[in-house]
């Protein structure tokens, strides 16, 4: 291979690489004796969804303030698109924090109309906006008269305003009925499937495992887990298997290189092991060691019980 | 830069047109300046002083619009309702706080500078405003007054106007300031009326000399001097006529030095 063909395999690969959009290095942040958020490490790749879930008081709002540039970190740093933050970055982030934060004096438009001219965006995009959060017929009506889901649903339009290459949502569905949350869901379902890279703190975790692509999860302001949500969905993959000898499955099952821990549930073992859970694998290596299966399944957990699990075992 | 400051312009007037406090103040201020611009020559027709023989004459041969004395008469007298306009502008501050739409603008791409830029322009807007309105009464009273052997009412008394401006733009970014450090409408309020009504003068008692008139509120006020007119010197008060370049650099460097408190707050605490 000569040296045009190594550029051009260079080249390639930084084009097929997916692009990173957040880097978080080391993210701390005090507030007197507390310790919001603790040495941060995270890295956002294009056209994630990336869920930050933690327990109220865990971080995550505050992390989002730091990488809004809205709080100052206590100390480390974080990169938006490869570079330290300035504020024209921000142009190309639709973000909702918290709350919704609007002039209660001032109609719908035309406090989307103050974002609009920040971020350089026409005009004509509020009404697509106002459209896409069902918020067109109140379009003038003062915020003041909003109810909070409308606010959060015009709070989730001024975020989208201008098609955002990223998008930041703090509890999004806060303060919404469940039809409301529905529609939400739906909104960001539809802006991921665009591309578009989403960043979204909750604590509901249902909403998460539905949505998101990856988690962080946050706990006391330090990072737990952070990867693909599969990833960690099958941390908590137990394999239920029985067997008319359930002595000689047991001393089998403790063989198996990937072991991790089992035990024995109305006449099933319940085996967890290292890695994801390769039931075709195991079958092969209990059966080449003289035991045959009479039941093996896989039981997932879900999010939540990993959420929880993985809380236990920090907070022990 | 164009760009940006026609932004910057545009969000503040968005802002600032459709706010209900901004609609009464600005009436408040523009009502009461010409009813005082009025009512002050109708207070001068009424003083009376005590003749030899103990009965009370009317003080005559004193215009309130007289060309001579217009311009620092009535920019003297607009210096006393600057209250009005220092009122709006900690409530425009303030606002942003409690409302949390000082954070909405940083996180949709404004930046820090900008916001300040900001509210500098709607300082400088509302100070022009006021000196333009300010101008065009005293031309109009002037005018309607003038007697036919009168001065020209363009004469070197003009100089007031610009310095009735810097007055002002060196109070408002004071009530600025006060509005940035406390972020809350009611203790920020409090503290620029109890600081401008009594807190400069307890700090002047205080200091030695005369380092008092260095204040920024003594000194933004003393910018205008008290007219030096028929009726003052008959009371036998002595005053400056000419305004003092010193002060001037006073309240030039008291802005300056307020803008780069806030800028330096802006950056340094949490938004």
């Amino acid at each position: 291979m000569d040296s045009n063909d190594t550029k051009a395999s260079g080249i390639q690969q930084q084009l097929e690489a997916p692009m990173e959009i957040l880097r978080l290095e080391g993210l701390s942040k005090r507030y007197g004796n507390i310790q919001a958020v603790n040495g941060l490490d995270l890295r956002i790749l294009k056209g994630q969804v990336y869920g930050l879930l933690g327990p109220n008081g865990s971080g995550k709002t505050t992390t989002l303030g730091i990488i809004l540039g809205i709080l100052r970190q206590t100390s480390g740093n974080y990169f938006w698109f490869g570079k330290p933050s300035e504020a024209t970055v921000y142009t190309r982030i639709g973000s909702l924090l918290e709350r919704p934060n609007f002039y209660p004096y001032l109609s719908a438009v035309n406090n989307l109309e103050i974002i609009a001219l920040i971020r350089g965006v026409y005009k004509a995009d509020i009404e697509a906006v106002l459209h896409l959060v069902d918020l067109y017929p109140r379009r003038n009506h003062k915020v003041q008269t909003f109810s909070y889901g409308m606010k959060q649903r015009l709070a989730l339009a001024s975020a989208l305003l201008g098609e955002p290459e990223v998008l930041i949502l703090d509890e999004p569905t806060n303060g919404l009925d469940p039809e409301g949350i529905f529609e939400i869901r739906n909104i960001i379902g539809k802006v991921a499937s665009t591309g578009t890279t989403v960043l979204l703190a909750s604590h509901l975790l249902d909403e998460v495992q539905k949505v998101c692509t990856h988690v962080a999860i946050l706990h006391r302001g330090i990072k737990k887990f952070s990867g693909p949500v599969d990833e960690l969905l099958s941390e908590g993959e137990t394999l239920e298997l029985s067997a008319t000898d359930l002595k000689a499955l047991e001393n089998v099952v403790m063989k198996l290189p990937e072991y991790l821990s089992h035990k024995i549930k109305n006449q099933m073992i319940e085996l967890k092991v290292n890695g994801k859970t390769d039931a075709a694998a195991i079958n092969q290596f209990l059966h080449q060691n003289g035991v045959s299966c009479s039941h093996l399944s896989i039981h997932k957990q879900s999010l939540e019980q990993n959420f929880l699990e993985l809380l236990q075992k920090s907070s022990s | 830069m164009k760009d940006k400051f026609s932004v910057l312009v545009k969000t503040e007037w968005i802002k600032t047109r459709h706010y209900r406090a901004f609609q009464i103040l600005s009436l408040a201020y523009v009502v009461l300046l010409i009813l005082v611009f009025i009512g002050a020559q109708r207070f001068i027709n009424n003083i009376t002083i005590q003749s030899n023989d103990s009965s009370f004459t009317p003080f005559r041969g004193l215009s309130f619009y007289h060309t001579e004395y217009i311009w620092q008469n009535f920019t003297y007298v607009a210096g006393y309702l600057k209250i009005i306009p220092a009122l709006l502008i900690i409530l425009l501050i303030t606002n942003e706080f409690s409302f949390l739409t000082m954070r909405q603008q940083l996180i949709s791409g404004m930046s820090r500078e900008g916001f300040l830029t900001g509210k500098l322009l709607v300082i400088s807007f509302i100070t022009l405003g006021m000196v333009i309105l300010i101008g065009i009464t005293a031309l109009v009273l002037g005018l309607l007054h003038q007697k036919v052997d009168d001065a020209s009412l363009l004469n070197p008394g003009l100089w007031f106007i610009p310095i009735h401006a810097l007055e002002l733009f060196t109070y408002l970014i004071f009530a600025m300031l006060i509005a940035f450090i406390f972020r809350r409408s009611g203790i920020a309020t409090i503290v620029f009326v109890l600081y401008s009504i009594v807190g400069e003068r307890i700090i002047n008692l205080i200091l030695p000399g005369n380092v008092g008139d260095y204040l920024p509120l003594n000194a933004a006020g003393s910018l205008i001097p008290l007219p030096n007119n028929t009726l003052t010197s008959s009371l036998g008060l002595t005053f400056r006529s000419t305004v003092d370049m010193q002060t001037i650099i006073t309240c030039a460097a008291y802005c300056f030095l307020s803008t780069a408190i806030i800028y330096l707050l802006l950056r340094w605490r949490d938004a």
